[in-house]
């Protein structure tokens, strides 16, 4: 494997792509799919060939049928394809982890364990659903959404030479090509989606010349795009204006949900220094980045630009990097293929092809977290039987030890327990400090804002006023916001902690006569935890989730209170400026008190919006979190119950019976002890 | 009627020399005459990079504006008409140096013997062109990148602080394209103190318009709708109601397009069609692409006098046969490339009202200098200032067009266009003020000037017009009684 002869043929354009590419070269298809057929019409048997990038290779997971639909286009009996393919890693850790939740379904299946089956549903979609979003950012005119437009060859983002896109972006794949609205009402916490037809995207996602805010938040566009189809989910957003601008700091803050992130500049001029900054920042909230140079067929010396920016960012330390690509060209692609080269899109291919294996890879190992856990679970209840059987004599004691692990395991779930106790205590402490820090914050913001008052004149200097204002808000805000996310995973990681500490550290067993695969029986809790890539990586994510959401409605926070604001800007609008310096100090002394009362509103408002969405965004991730654990504690004990069952069952059985059931349970050992390593390596992998 | 303003004044200012108490009086009397006298004084002003000294060079007709980095561009530099080169060093303490100059590949390079940069108030270059016969450039350092003390010296030249004299009569501030539907808008356009243009003498300039429309061919088509979306914007309204679309670069080769680069502009045009097309699909094609209608080095170098869109535009022209002649391309080049609309607005639209600037910079100084005891007969001096001023009908269109401009009058949307009309906001002549196209009958102006005439007197009278719109109204009144008179 990985010889000359490894090529992935597209199926597309016909271009023989180099092994292990997720993206054509030629055309930019996701060519993952392709390669899964191709990988033998009946596929993963147990001969099939091992991935190759794997040095420790999987256990061939259980053949499915239904277990990947996609494959069944392709024809089975094509035996012998055009070239021997190589899945790639990523998405094939993907498959073959769909594979393995199967595997394991069909054995909790055969437990009746409904709840262990209704996570593993869940873990099954969350993989299937993949999702990698790569935010396009830069400032205005950049060609930003031309880009997204240039890398799909479609028109998904409206496009306009005077026109700029104002309302965030997210393409992505979709069966057919429709639109989604998020909205939010002034007034309502919760968004609501509404489709649209695409026809209307262009007006929903440009900016407005009035001052009305919409209530558009975000647009969803859907399109039935192979390379979309990778997962892969393009994010673009409104320029951000520098990064002392509001939208600058509101974008920036939601790059901390996204996997990857593209800072477009253009071939017109070298990095500016406040695009330098932008970057830096951004890149610190998304590790994964690079710099695009657009519009390389407009500027002769685009070279230059290009070398320079180089430098700039080595200056800066920024080790990122840079494609100049032409967006004009790539389009034009779409009918004269050849031009593919010219346009400098395919390094920037790889590079999305790359976020995206690293990403999946990453969520593969947290999806295999929770594979593990599900397999523990199994296994603790086959070796318990395991150990009755082989020594039926410590029957007794054997049960007698499972009797108090149960009743351990009962009292988790108890509304007593600790954890609970952790998880409630530790969410008010939250609220409270994240209240107080905000407050402290924007205390000193209104404190300087009243000295730059009373040291000028409202009448000239309060737009100036304002937009700082509202800068240092919005960068109040943002920080606020990046404390709360920081607290809540502090929080979720304290009562996982408290969580597998009251589980307890598992039952003593003798397994000399049960030697494979076993060393000790623990617990399934703990080894959960215990797992490299961190604790609980699915919760942590929803717990990303619910403290990411009050960060929109940060931007609705400033809008809304905008409307508050134009009466006091009538102050700053009477502006006579240079002319009109002779007004009396009364006058000028009632005008800072209307600015003063004017800036304290906007505060305010802003405080008082934000403490609320603190409030509900800390009460989703609580309920969240409690939920979660309940439900593990849920299916510890109903793990360590069926383990008692099972001890007294086979405790009775007649010693045939024994021996058969013994050979039984050694093979669904074998098997899970098998997924279980398979999980490990995954999650390992995915937390390099 | 400004002239006589301005022949009163400086009058005023000659009389004030007799009795002016030692030299700096003579010196300072001397100067507001020069002022009230000499052309118009143009400020070129914007960010870093907006292509400020493009546009001069272009203004100018040839390479003198250092186009790259250097000390210079840190410096004020003030070009004006002298009938031999020159190139002076403006200390801020002490004389005025003439210093020498060489004339460089695409810039003017002067040496600065041992001044410290810090220490130069401004250059001044003379320049025998007639292009600069009629104004003054003052090119301003780029603000974003600069130290604080060059920004300050920056910041002095465009605004006129505390009833200062202002150093310059009239603002171009060059925009490059921005977006916005709210205050961030203002907050990129805040990014200097060049507001302290005033509405009244702001023009601002949508520069480097060809990229805006990614250098296709309707490039400046689409550039001209975005100056006219901005000069709707009440917020940009405020501060520069007029924004005009320029390319300085196609402007300024156009005015020095030489007869070699329109010969290798025919010989591509005389190509193919689809070879044509080939050709200029990219910059870096028409730059170092495989052609032998024209030999490498002199396409790059067009490009770069050109740029894509003007290499675009001149093949097009000339193979459409719309021009065949160097001087025919030049002249459409120059066209489109909006620098003869920025001349003339800032020329024609603008020339009355900066003597009417300038009048009021000049009484502005002289009141500073009777005020500052320069003169035995200060206070005499300064009541005959006040009655010439008071009685300036001038003076109170500009101040009027300045509120309404800044939105301070509350009127309606249609009163407000029809005021800034009147008042001279888009030129002094009685046929532009009435709002009429063309030009007009005597007697249509008239029946226009009556009509007009009740309407703001309805307005003056009306018991709810608050009194700065009556106000208003009255000057409305009496401009269109002086014109009915006259």
């Amino acid at each position: 494997m990985g010889d000359g002869s490894a090529m992935i043929r597209c199926t597309n354009c016909k271009h023989p792509n180099q092994d292990g590419a997720i993206f054509c070269a030629n055309c930019h298809h996701f060519l993952a799919w392709e390669s899964a057929p191709a990988a033998g019409g009946e596929p993963e048997s147990e001969e099939a060939p091992d991935p190759p990038a794997q040095a420790d290779p999987e256990p061939p997971p259980q053949p499915r049928a239904e277990g990947a639909p996609e494959r069944s286009r392709e024809s089975p009996e094509s035996t012998a394809p055009l070239t021997p393919v190589a899945p790639t890693p990523g998405p094939a850790a993907v498959r073959d982890l769909v594979a393995v939740i199967d595997a394991s379904g069909t054995l909790v299946g055969s437990r009746g364990r409904a709840d262990l089956s209704r996570r593993l549903t869940g873990v099954r979609t969350m993989v299937q659903q993949r999702s990698v979003t790569v935010a396009v950012v830069g400032e205005f005119k950049r060609g930003k959404s031309t880009l997204v437009n240039a890398l799909l060859q479609t028109a998904a983002c409206p496009v306009d030479a005077d026109i700029v896109t104002g309302t965030p972006t997210l393409v992505g794949y979709g069966e057919r090509l429709h639109v989604v609205a998020h909205l939010q009402k002034p007034g309502d916490v919760d968004e609501t989606t509404e489709e649209v037809r695409f026809e209307d995207l262009a007006t929903l996602v440009s900016e407005r010349s009035d001052d009305q805010p919409t209530d558009v938040r975000s647009v969803e566009v859907r399109v039935p795009h192979r390379m979309l189809r990778s997962g892969l989910c393009l994010l673009d957003t409104p320029g951000v204006g520098g990064l002392e601008s509001v939208h600058g700091q509101l974008s920036l803050a939601s790059l901390n949900g996204a996997d990857g992130v593209l800072f477009v500049t253009d071939a017109s001029q070298e990095l500016t220094a406040p695009e330098l900054g932008y970057l830096t920042t951004a890149l610190e909230r998304c590790p994964r980045g690079a710099l695009v140079v657009t519009k390389t067929d407009l500027h002769q010396h685009w070279r230059r630009i290009v070398d320079t920016n180089r430098e700039h960012l080595a200056t800066a330390g920024i080790d990122v990097p840079v494609f100049a690509v032409s967006s004009f060209l790539r389009l034009r692609a779409a009918r004269e293929s050849e031009l593919n080269q010219e346009s400098g899109f395919a390094p920037l291919a790889e590079f999305l092809a790359g976020v995206l294996e690293q990403t999946l890879r990453h969520q593969a190992g947290r999806a295999a977290h929770e594979v593990d856990f599900v397999a523990a679970q199994l296994a603790h209840e086959n070796d318990a039987e395991r150990v009755v059987l082989a020594r039926p004599e410590s029957g007794g004691a054997m049960v007698e030890k499972l009797d108090a692990v149960h009743e351990r395991a009962r009292s988790l779930s108890a509304p007593s327990a600790a954890w609970q106790q952790v998880l409630a205590d530790g969410i008010q402490d939250l609220v409270a400090d994240v209240e107080h820090d905000l407050a402290a914050r924007l205390r000193t913001v209104l404190r300087d804002a009243r000295d730059i008052v009373d040291e000028s004149d409202p009448k000239d200097t309060w737009e100036e006023t304002q937009a700082w204002l509202r800068r240092q808000v919005a960068e109040a805000g943002v920080a606020n916001r990046d404390l709360l996310l920081h607290r809540a995973n502090q929080l979720s990681d304290a009562v996982a902690e408290q969580f597998s500490l009251e589980s307890g550290s598992g039952v003593e067993l003798e397994l000399d006569s049960v030697t494979r695969a076993l060393a000790a029986l623990e617990l399934p809790s703990a080894s959960t935890f215990a797992m490299p890539g961190g604790r609980l990586g699915s919760v942590l994510s929803s717990g990303r989730l619910a403290a990411y959401v009050p960060l929109m409605a940060l931007s609705v926070a400033l809008n809304t209170t905008l409307l508050i604001i134009p009466p006091a800007a009538l102050v700053g609008a009477v502006v006579g400026r240079t002319l009109f310096k002779m007004e009396s100090k009364r006058q000028k002394v009632y005008r800072q008190g209307q600015a003063k009362a004017a800036a304290g509103k906007f505060v305010d408002e802003v405080a008082f919006e934000m403490n609320k969405d603190t409030r509900d965004g800390l009460r989703r991730t609580q309920r969240r979190l409690r939920d979660e654990f309940q439900s593990r504690a849920g299916s510890i004990q109903a793990s360590t119950s069926a383990a008692l069952a099972a001890a007294r069952r086979a405790s009775q059985l007649s010693p045939d019976a024994q021996a058969a059931r013994a050979a039984q349970l050694d093979q669904e050992t074998q098997q899970l002890g098998r997924i279980r390593d398979g999980m490990r390596t995954l999650a390992t992998a995915g937390s390099a | 009627m400004v002239d006589e303003l301005t022949t009163r004044i400086r009058a005023l200012a000659a009389e004030a020399r007799t009795s002016a108490a030692g030299p700096e009086g003579v010196a300072a009397l001397t100067g507001v005459v020069e002022r009230l006298d000499g052309p118009i004084r143009l400020a070129i002003s914007g960010k870093v990079k907006a292509g400020k000294s493009t546009l001069l060079n272009a203004l100018i007709g040839e390479n003198l504006a250092p186009t790259d980095a250097g000390e210079c561009t840190r410096i004020v530099t003030w070009y004006r008409y002298s009938d031999r080169p020159f190139a002076t060093i403006v200390p801020n303490e002490g004389e005025p140096v003439e210093t020498t100059y060489r004339r460089g590949q695409d810039s003017l390079e002067v040496n600065l013997d041992a001044h410290d940069p810090e220490a130069i108030d401004h250059l001044e270059i003379g320049w025998p062109t007639k292009r600069l016969a009629d104004v003054v450039l003052i090119d301003t350092p780029g603000i974003a990148s600069i130290s604080a003390e060059v920004s300050a010296r920056t910041h002095r030249v465009l605004s006129a602080e505390r009833g200062r004299v202002p150093i310059a009569d009239a603002v171009l501030y060059l925009l490059r394209h921005t977006h916005s539907a709210d205050l961030r808008f203002l907050e990129s356009f805040h990014d200097d103190e060049v507001a302290e243009g005033t509405p009244v003498n702001t023009v601002g300039v949508l520069s480097r318009a060809d990229e805006i429309g990614c250098a296709r061919l309707d490039a400046m088509e689409v550039a001209e709708r975005v100056a006219r979306r901005y000069e709707t914007d009440s917020r940009l309204h405020r501060l520069c109601p007029v924004v005009v679309p320029v390319n300085g670069l196609l402007g300024h080769a156009a005015a020095t397009l030489r007869e070699d680069e329109y010969a290798a502009v025919a010989a591509v045009a005389r190509a193919p069609k689809e070879v044509i097309g080939e050709l200029l699909l990219t910059a870096d094609r028409f730059a170092t692409g495989e052609s032998s209608l024209v030999p490498t080095e002199d396409r790059a170098r067009l490009l770069d006098r050109l740029g894509l869109f003007g290499v675009r535009l001149a093949v097009e022209l000339v193979r459409s046969g719309a021009v065949e002649t160097s001087s025919g391309l030049s002249s459409q080049l120059a066209e489109v490339s909006g620098l003869g609309r920025l001349r003339e607005v800032v020329l024609r639209q603008f020339d009355a009202r900066a003597r009417i600037l300038q009048a009021r910079s000049a009484v502005a100084a002289l009141r500073e200098i009777f005020a500052r005891g320069d003169c035995s007969d200060g206070p005499a001096l300064m009541r005959r200032l006040e009655q010439i001023t008071s009685g300036a009908h001038e003076f109170e269109e500009v101040r009027i067009l300045l509120e309404v401009r800044s939105g301070e009058l509350s009127l309606t949307p249609d009163q407000a266009g029809e005021l800034d009309l009147l008042m001279g906001g888009s030129g002094h002549e009685p046929g532009t003020r009435l709002g009429l196209t063309e030009a007009p009958s005597a007697d249509r102006v008239r029946q226009a000037a009556v009509d007009a005439l009740a309407r703001w007197q309805a307005v003056e009278r009306h018991p709810l017009s608050s009194r700065a719109t009556q106000i208003a109204a009255r000057a409305a009144t009496r401009t269109l009684e002086g014109m009915l008179a006259g």
